[in-house]
């Protein structure tokens, strides 16, 4: 709780633009100006900016100055176009998205600073250089009234189509589109379940030419407005256009009747990528909405488009599209391989196979993707599913099976990369082998981790350069063990909870997350880069291992001291019996 | 492997040639000729400054299979090559000046050669490289040519000792990583002496080091395995070899010549085969379980010197167990 030491009114006489302030009854303001978080206080002020003076509401809100205040043209009916001011008058002094860092110690230089920038704003569109607007057309045309969202699946390019759209007629929305699409949208992903029962109507894609200014205020949007728009259109698109539009209404051609036509509109921005904005329109009338030329008939409804088309939603989710023909197998989804088939899918990765034989169990509940919904359900599958209920663009293929029975068969040969998490050193050994043995060798990431938080550990393996998994092992007269590992070898370091059988390596999910995030980022390294091979591993603080009685390797410590990459390269042995061949 | 390393250790100890400055003899015997040339060179002969040069400058010597111990001095004389037209002229200068006693002093194409005989035999030699200064420069002039040369064969040519003893003394930073480079160079050259004595020349192995050899270390154990640095250098020497099946090694400073140039095709041929012995037998020995068999292909490869142990002291590797607990998980 913030106490209040300061007046606000005072504040703002302070400032030398504020030429007076007057406080204002909330009730007098159009719902529109209402700020969204509690306001104490609305004033009317008048600010001077160069010659001209402006008529601003700008609230004061409860928890100011860790709030900053709204701003708005008292009458924005009455202004031209201002860049980053919306259909409301809403003034955008300033950009969050990267956030704010507030000093609530000094209200004063705080809304100083917020009058100072929104004079600023203001004063950038007195030459008429309008490319801010241009660029922010969405954001304007979401305030305009009424204002619909509608989920749009669809790809937008550059020519005109017929795309379809659903819609919820039992609703209160009735025929207003909820989804556009062209392509059906997998009924896998989870937000399909939400479109099933909806019903389908057509739906055009028109792709204006060159950049359009949103309505102005003082008109708001109207059928001259939309119909206009058909003008920036070039004429090659314009035909394509008609025609799209004559041969999906030719058979309702001639009959009045309510008619619901639903248009979704592109515009290039300034910095080139596309503006999306729809118009949902309703009428009754004898003629679609472009042929009809009276405008009583019709009533609009805007549309503001959410993206959520492949390629947005990975950028606007930092994945890569690069990525989405690679096939990448996972085998072993255990607790670091199913973290695996999860970053690699939010990474971008457009098809996923996983391959283990194992059933999901409550022992693995805490330090897996899977949750209670999967237990005694294979996990592979259980993992497919739950990747293609997650995401909408991805393929995901689960063989129930071994690593040797999966490698009998010839799928995998094709496959960009695999990722080994099993954890089965003798398997690993022999595929290390066998996949070297190959003309054309798939690179290969294997990955493990160790008890007690001390480590985890990845190596890639492309196959062509020098290095390979055969280059961390070695045997001494108690068998065979990693050279790399950070606790010495043949020590007991599983933990038993039920008796006999009940034996587990004692790690937690975080270890899990870890290692699987040394994996995908060494897969993606070879996938995008062709990173050659390379040994890469996390360490931790040796404290629980000591309280277990653990031995550390004289690896361990040099690793912990020294090396702040976490990354090798000269891990390889020189004479190896697999990868020498690559010196 | 571990043991192999206690081997190569030992090998290194007996073959290794202490410092220049360690070895008081050497360096009395040294500076008895210099004085020696000081008193006895013509007074209108320029003077002279001196500098270790060769493998002794470079921390690279080996004890000699003859027992003929040499000694490379470089001599800088305060003139320049426009001094003297014919560079054998400054050569002979030094010769005439130091020829007397048990000394044989010869005039070779790149020296002069001064024997000391002992019982009939050579007990050991020194080179005196004759250089001239140049002006403003840091890089001398080097005088070649023997006394009954042609004139083409005379000359002085664009030298950089100096430069040569920093590029392999300051090749790496690391102490041991110079360090296991030295003990290669000497392995290499005792190598050379036993299977094909006299060329490849000691700088041209030297020089071939400095191109190609990488350390090598084991970062889980923490320890330096000669043989795989060993490996890894003559898979890169051979891996150099050009379609005329030769090796070329490039002086690494002025002027940058061929140090091989003065090798016959049958010898390169013949090196080369040795080569590819040499890396099969290492490969051998690194992979070899039974340290008495590993020991062996070595010793074929380096001579008596390298170490057999003892039965007794043999590292009897036991029978590795089939299996062991894994220890991790995913």
């Amino acid at each position: 709780m913030i106490i209040k030491t300061f007046d606000y009114k005072n504040l703002l006489l302070k400032h030398s633009k504020v030429l007076s302030a007057e406080e204002i009854d909330p009730k007098e303001l159009p719902e529109r100006m209402r700020h969204k978080s509690k306001i104490s206080r609305y004033f009317l002020i008048y600010f001077q900016i160069d010659k001209a003076t402006y008529e601003l509401v700008i609230s004061e809100p409860d928890d100011f100055p860790k709030t900053l205040p709204c701003i708005h043209l008292a009458h924005p009916e009455m202004h031209d176009f201002h860049n980053h001011v919306n259909f409301v008058g809403n003034i955008c002094y300033l950009d969050e998205g990267a956030g704010v860092f507030i000093d609530v110690k000094k209200p004063e230089a705080v809304l100083h600073k917020v009058l100072s920038m929104t004079g600023d704003t203001i004063e950038s569109s007195f030459d008429r250089n309008l490319t801010s607007l241009y660029e922010e057309f969405e954001g304007y045309w979401n305030s305009l009234p009424d204002i619909v969202e509608v989920g749009c699946f669809y790809t937008p390019g550059s020519t005109p189509e017929s795309i379809k759209a659903f819609c919820d007629p039992k609703s209160k929305k009735k025929f207003v589109p909820l989804i556009l699409y062209k392509n059906a949208i997998p009924k896998e992903y989870g937000y399909y379940k939400r479109l099933q029962r909806l019903q389908s109507m057509n739906a055009w894609y028109i792709p204006l030419s060159k950049s359009v200014l949103p309505p102005l205020p003082d008109s708001g949007l109207n059928v001259f407005y939309v119909r206009k728009l058909l003008n920036y259109i070039n004429t090659d698109l314009k035909r394509k256009l008609l025609s799209i539009l004559t041969k999906q209404k030719k058979k309702r051609k001639g009959k009045k009747e309510y008619r619901n036509e639903i248009y979704l509109f592109s515009h290039p921005r300034p910095s080139g990528k596309l503006a999306l904005f729809g118009v949902f329109a309703s009428g009754y009338s004898n003629k679609d909405f472009f042929s009809d030329s009276y405008e009583q008939s019709w009533k609009l409804l805007p549309l503001s488009i959410q993206r959520h088309y492949r390629s947005y939603m990975l950028e606007r989710g930092g994945s890569s599209l690069n990525m989405k023909d690679i096939t990448v197998a996972v085998i072993g989804c255990g607790a670091v391989g199913s973290r695996i088939s999860e970053f690699l899918a939010l990474s971008g990765v457009g098809h996923i196979m996983i391959i283990d034989y194992d059933i999901l169990k409550e022992d693995n509940i805490y330090r897996h993707v899977l949750g209670g919904e999967s237990i005694d359900i294979n996990k592979a599958k259980a993992m497919a599913d739950y990747l293609k209920r997650r995401f909408p663009y991805i393929d995901v293929y689960n063989e129930p099976a071994n690593r040797e029975s999966w490698m009998k068969g010839k799928k995998w040969k094709d496959i960009q990369l695999i990722i080994d998490a099993t954890a089965d050193f003798t398997g690993m050994r022999e595929m290390n082998k066998t996949i070297f043995a190959l003309n054309n060798p798939v690179p290969t990431v294997y990955c493990w981790l160790e008890a007690c938080s001390i480590g985890g550990h990845a190596i890639l393996v492309d196959g062509k350069s020098k290095g390979c998994f055969e280059c961390l092992l070695d045997s001494k007269e108690n068998g065979p063990y990693r050279r790399c590992d950070f606790l010495k070898p043949y020590q007991k370091i599983t933990k038993d909870l039920t008796g006999c059988g009940g034996a587990f390596t004692p790690f937690s999910s975080l270890d899990a997350i870890k290692t699987a995030t040394l994996a995908v980022e060494l897969a993606i390294e070879n996938i995008m880069n062709k990173q050659k091979s390379i040994y890469k591993y996390w360490i931790g603080e040796s404290r629980h291992s000591e309280n277990a009685g653990l031995v550390l390797s004289d690896w361990y410590k040099k690793a912990y001291d020294g090396n702040t990459d976490n990354v090798e390269t000269n891990y390889y042995k020189i004479n190896c019996p697999i990868c020498s061949c690559n010196l | 492997m571990s043991k192999l390393q206690t081997h190569f250790d030992q090998f290194h100890d007996t073959i290794k040639l202490g410092n220049f400055d360690e070895n008081q003899n050497l360096r009395d015997k040294r500076d008895l000729l210099l004085e020696d040339l000081k008193k006895k060179i013509p007074e209108n002969a320029p003077s002279f400054t001196h500098f270790n040069q060769g493998s002794y400058a470079m921390h690279t010597g080996v004890q000699p299979k003859d027992g003929n111990y040499d000694i490379d001095v470089g001599l800088i004389f305060k003139c320049t090559r426009e001094d003297y037209d014919d560079p054998v002229k400054l050569k002979q200068m030094v010769k005439d000046a130091l020829n007397y006693g048990n000394r044989t002093v010869k005039i070779m194409q790149p020296c002069v050669t001064v024997e000391y005989i002992k019982n009939g035999n050579v007990d050991y030699h020194v080179d005196l490289a004759i250089y001239a200064e140049r002006t403003n420069e840091s890089i001398l002039d080097l005088a070649r040519g023997k006394e009954n040369s042609d004139a083409q064969y005379r000359e002085w040519e664009i030298s950089d000792p100096k430069g040569l003893i920093d590029c392999i003394q300051n090749k790496y930073d690391s102490k041991e990583d110079k360090a296991q480079m030295r003990r290669c160079i000497r392995y290499l050259k005792r190598w050379r002496d036993h299977k094909l004595p006299g060329k490849p020349f000691s700088i041209a192995l030297t020089c071939a080091i400095y191109h190609w050899f990488q350390p090598s270390y084991d970062i889980f154990f923490n320890q330096y395995y000669d043989i795989d640095a060993l490996i890894l250098f003559v898979k890169e020497m051979k891996r150099n070899f050009n379609y005329n099946e030769w090796l070329t090694i490039r002086l690494p400073v002025e002027p940058y010549s061929d140090l091989n140039s003065r090798m016959t095709k049958k010898q390169m041929q013949r090196f080369k085969e040795k080569l590819e012995d040499f890396e099969e037998a290492l490969c051998n020995a690194e992979k070899e379980d039974d340290e008495d068999k590993a020991c062996k292909y070595l010793k074929k490869q380096f001579g008596n010197e390298f170490p057999i142990p003892e039965k007794k002291d043999l590292y009897k590797k036991a029978e590795t167990s089939g299996f062991a607990p894994a220890g991790a998980s995913a």
